[in-house]
């Protein structure tokens, strides 16, 4: 353990270093992560720290030695182990180490556990990280993916390493500080998981899915490590120089700091690290935990689960497209591998050791061989002068000899670019399923009862009792719904709007309020006399047009042939092309059909008077739309251009309108007086109970609706006078300019 | 009112232009009655017709506006545009005057009805295809052109009439969900009935308020 702890410390010293900088991109995540992230990244870290405090001293040599030299490669690794856990400031570290250290003692278990329950979140999150930095860089997606790597295969060889790392306790302390921030991180990322866990169960199992991908990932890059860390190492040499220099300052004052936390932090640390590369025990407990998840989940929300099985099986499904083995298949190769790497390993490491303690002694500059220890990549990135071509050389013969798959490598900055978008398509995905089943429950939820859903805010009684309220409900509504039914056919607006007469008196309004304007606006540009003279000439028209008495001119009851006489008459005089043939014809068949209703029922037929009544008011609004309909055929009629060769004046056609609208008027209270009287008749013919108490609504009714009917009319006629003005206006500008 | 047979969400109002004699009176007569009116009088000023449809399970009632098509009554229906929600724009494909004046009709319906009027281009008589006179193909890209919706129908036969309509009325509900069309603006052509709840006061001064519940 006390190696890969230290390689991971080393890592998580580079990841430190290299935090400043990405402390400013990544601060609000770090920050909100805090708090919670000291506490359980103290538990982790103060165990881990036990156990690393050998280890640790390797790690701090590779940090210094990095920060001179080596901190170009150490950079690479660093920065992108960073990303993923670096964000934890070294203060956070130092303080949570030491209280860790007081809690290791009193929760083994519970370190254990939050490592458990953490660490697969952790690796996702790491990996996640990783895979973001891989985006940006190939290279650096190799990189990480080789530093996870060998992690691994140093904790197998980790007794070897701690041979070497013990000797190097002096620098012990710099890599607890690493060890600090990297448990910091890893617990900020830890705490920050739960979080989300509880808000989100699908998410928990996106990780532990993830968790499982990452695993496997991670044996690959174990299998990959030996290969990668020589190509790396002359990538990272390039790309890290630029980063070194920052991350070795960095590293320099985050050890002073590193001293108190270092214990904690380094096992932390390690624990992170280690569930990232994939160690075993790290990985059982993680792969425990999260399928411990996933059942709660599952059980929590049957269709949460649902969702994540799909994920799974996406994942499946990219991972065979990607080409990735079997996870069976995997351990094979790991296994192989890591035997490969444990002999690898153990030559490099102790020529590595021996150079790096050296160089420790030395100088730390010198210690960038440190990378040599135990982790072949490190050594890589970290070789920048001499010693770098020689450790590159015994490393790579041994590396080369392993013959590990190339594809391997291939495996991991593919496997790990496409896991990171599979872990964003997952989670968002996942997220929006969730978001679709809730708004869908709630629609269902809110459609099914809109009818209790008022009685919910109002009363809070009890279920039953809203139940049986809301039933009630629905059947008087069914019965309101009835009569509101038989209501409708009776209902004056409703059948005049059936008429069009709505419609006619909408578009007789529209011409009116234009011809309005239109006389308004030649009143304005006259002055003068013939301000006067039209003003007059409109004020006479207007006088013309006030409706007579309609009581007073109350006709006697004319015949059908009355009526059409008049109305013709009338309309004549109003020198409009348009005869009134659907009024006639209206006014015609409820004649015909009062006279028919009256014969019967002198014969003594019965009648429905509800069918009376409704016949009545269908009537008089059949009646009315067709007199608004004349009226408004009349006004267009009144303002086409050959209308202005009519010779009457506009006095004239006014009386003549005023005329026609009384008779209309009239033979509205005609028909309505008409139809009491059969709905009278009717009650007289049924005479025996209170029959007739049941016609006086009907009756009050249908006079009611007539004074209706003959307020439209009289509406109508009003909105003629504005066009009869407007056409007097431009009949007598035509003369003008004729005379003229 | 809820489930009466006058119950509908929105009022449309539409407006049918185009030359005399293209078949206006008829394909509104065909949409309303789905009967073929074999000698349909000028219309004088306006007429109007009522069809209640369905469109994304909302029930809207259509109040079409049948204008004249003579040129005497230009002024008058020229008043008739305002607050249309959607205008039909309709030729006679036997006849090419009937196109060659669409420009004309065109910009009428731009200019005195609201940007957001959904006008649609018919090309009517399309039964008497021995006598066209306007290719589809040259309507189709006068449409393109200037962003209307097109088809040819018949009146006479029913064909594509009712898609004419109920496109038209799709488009304008399309606009009304997405925002673009606001139903508070005075000239929309769109009015909005919502569910009536219950207790609703009945309007008696305003007929087409179905939905109130004199309970």
């Amino acid at each position: 353990m006390a190696d890969s702890e230290d390689e991971e410390a080393f890592h998580s010293a580079g990841e430190e270093e290299v935090t400043p900088p990405s402390q400013k991109s990544e601060e609000k995540p770090s920050k909100s992560g805090q708090p919670s992230s000291t506490s359980s990244g103290g538990a982790s870290g103060k165990k881990e720290v036990q156990n690393v405090g050998k280890p640790n001293s390797k790690k701090a040599k590779g940090k210094k030695g990095k920060k001179k030299k080596a901190s170009m490669n150490d950079k690479g690794d660093n920065s992108e182990e960073m990303k993923g856990e670096a964000t934890m400031s070294e203060k956070d570290a130092a303080v949570s180490s030491e209280t860790d250290q007081q809690d290791t003692k009193q929760q083994p278990h519970s370190e254990t556990q939050l490592e458990e329950q953490n660490q697969p979140d952790a690796d996702v999150e790491t990996a996640e990280g990783v895979k973001s930095e891989l985006k940006s860089d190939k290279k650096e997606e190799r990189t990480s993916a080789v530093e996870d790597t060998p992690p691994e295969s140093s904790k197998k060889e980790n007794l070897k390493e701690q041979d070497d790392s013990s000797p190097k306790k002096e620098d012990s302390q710099p890599e607890s500080e690493l060890a600090e921030e990297g448990g910091d991180a890893k617990a900020k990322t830890d705490s920050q998981v739960p979080e989300e866990e509880e808000q989100k169960p699908h998410v928990k199992e996106d990780a532990e899915q993830l968790l499982e991908t990452g695993s496997e990932i991670n044996r690959d890059a174990q299998g990959a490590s030996p290969e990668p860390s020589q190509d790396d190492d002359e990538n990272k040499t390039l790309e890290t120089d630029e980063r070194t220099g920052e991350s070795a300052s960095a590293s320099s004052k985050q050890t002073d700091a590193a001293e108190d936390a270092e214990a904690g932090g380094g096992r932390s640390i390690m624990g992170a690290l280690s569930k990232l590369t994939g160690e075993k025990p790290a990985e059982k407990k993680a792969s425990g935990g999260g399928w411990g998840w996933g059942g709660w989940g599952a059980s929590l929300v049957s269709s949460v689960s649902a969702v994540g099985h799909g994920l799974s099986s996406v994942i499946e499904n990219v991972e065979t497209s990607l080409g990735l083995p079997k996870p069976e298949e995997l351990t094979e190769q790991e296994k192989r591998q890591q035997e490969f790497i444990v002999t690898l390993d153990e030559r490099g490491e102790g020529k590595e050791g021996k150079e790096e303690d050296g160089d420790k002694d030395e100088d730390k500059d010198e210690e960038t061989k440190d990378p040599g220890e135990g982790e072949e990549m490190e050594r890589d990135g970290g070789k920048e002068g001499e010693e770098e071509g020689d450790e590159k050389q015994d490393q790579s013969t041994p590396e080369d000899q392993p013959s590990v798959p190339s594809s391997m490598k291939g495996f991991l900055s593919l496997g790990a670019s496409a896991i990171t978008s599979v872990v964003g398509k997952t989670v968002t995905g996942g997220l929006d399923a969730l978001e679709t089943i809730g708004r869908k429950t709630m629609d269902v939820l809110q459609e099914g009862e809109h009818r209790l859903e008022g009685r919910r805010s109002g009363q809070k009684g009890n279920l039953s009792e809203m139940l049986r309220d809301a039933k009630e409900e629905a059947e008087t509504a069914a019965v309101l719904e009835e009569e509101e039914r038989e209501r409708q056919r009776a209902h004056f607006g409703i059948l005049f709007d059936k008429y069009q007469g709505l419609a006619h008196l909408e578009a007789l309004e529209m011409i009116s309020n234009q011809s309005e304007s239109k006389v308004q606006g030649s009143l304005s540009t006259l002055s003068g006399e013939d301000l006067q003279s039209l003003k007059t000439e409109l004020i006479e028209i207007r006088d013309a047009f006030q409706l007579e008495d309609l009581e007073s001119e109350e006709q006697p009851e004319g015949s059908e042939q009355d009526f059409v006489n008049a109305i013709t008459e009338h309309l004549f005089g109003v020198s409009v092309a348009s005869t009134p043939d659907k009024l006639q014809r209206v006014q015609r068949s409820v004649h015909e059909w009062l006279a028919e209703c009256k014969s019967q029922q002198e014969a003594a037929q019965k009648q429905d008077t509800k069918e009376l009544h409704i016949k009545a008011i269908e009537t008089l609004a059949e009646f009315s739309s067709r007199v608004i309909e004349q009226f408004h055929k009349a006004c267009e009629l009144m303002l086409l251009p050959q209308d202005r060769e009519h010779t009457k004046n506009a006095v004239q056609r006014a009386t003549s309108l005023s005329k026609l609208t009384s008779v209309l008027a009239t033979e509205v209270s005609n028909q309505a007086s008409k139809f009491a009287d059969c709905l009278n008749r009717e009650a007289a013919n049924q005479e025996e109970g209170a029959e007739t108490a049941d016609v006086n609504p009907l009756i009050t009714n249908i006079y009611l609706e007539a004074s209706n009917s003959t307020s439209y009319i009289q509406d109508a006629f009003q909105l003629v006078l504005p066009v009869l003005q407007m056409v007097a206006i431009e009949r007598k500008r035509d003369a003008t300019t004729e005379t003229s | 009112m809820a489930s009466g047979p006058y119950n509908y969400s929105y009022i449309f109002k539409y407006i049918i232009i185009g030359d005399m004699g293209v078949g206006k009176s008829c394909l509104l007569h065909q949409f309303t009655e789905k009967k073929f009116m074999a000698d349909c009088p000028h219309t004088i000023g306006v007429e109007f017709g009522t069809r209640i449809i369905e469109v994304s399970g909302q029930k809207i009632k259509l109040q079409i506006w049948d204008t004249a098509g003579q040129e005497r009554f230009r002024a008058v229906t020229r008043s008739y545009y305002r607050g249309a929600a959607g205008a039909l724009m309709v030729y006679d494909i036997t006849r090419r005057s009937t196109y060659n004046h669409l420009s004309s009709w065109l910009t009428d319906a731009r200019n005195l009805t609201n940007p957001n009027t959904v006008i649609f281009l018919i090309g009517n008589k399309c039964d008497l295809e021995a006598q066209r006179d306007v290719t589809y193909e040259e309507a189709k890209q006068f449409a393109e052109e200037n962003g209307l919706l097109f088809l040819e129908a018949s009146a006479k036969t029913g064909e594509h009439v009712e898609e004419a309509f109920l496109d038209t009325a799709k488009k304008i509900y399309q606009n009304i969900q997405d925002g673009s069309l606001d139903l508070n603006a005075a000239e929309s052509g769109v009015q909005h009935k919502p569910a009536a709840p219950r207790g609703n006061q009945l309007n008696t001064d305003q007929p087409p308020n179905k939905e109130g519940c004199p309970c």
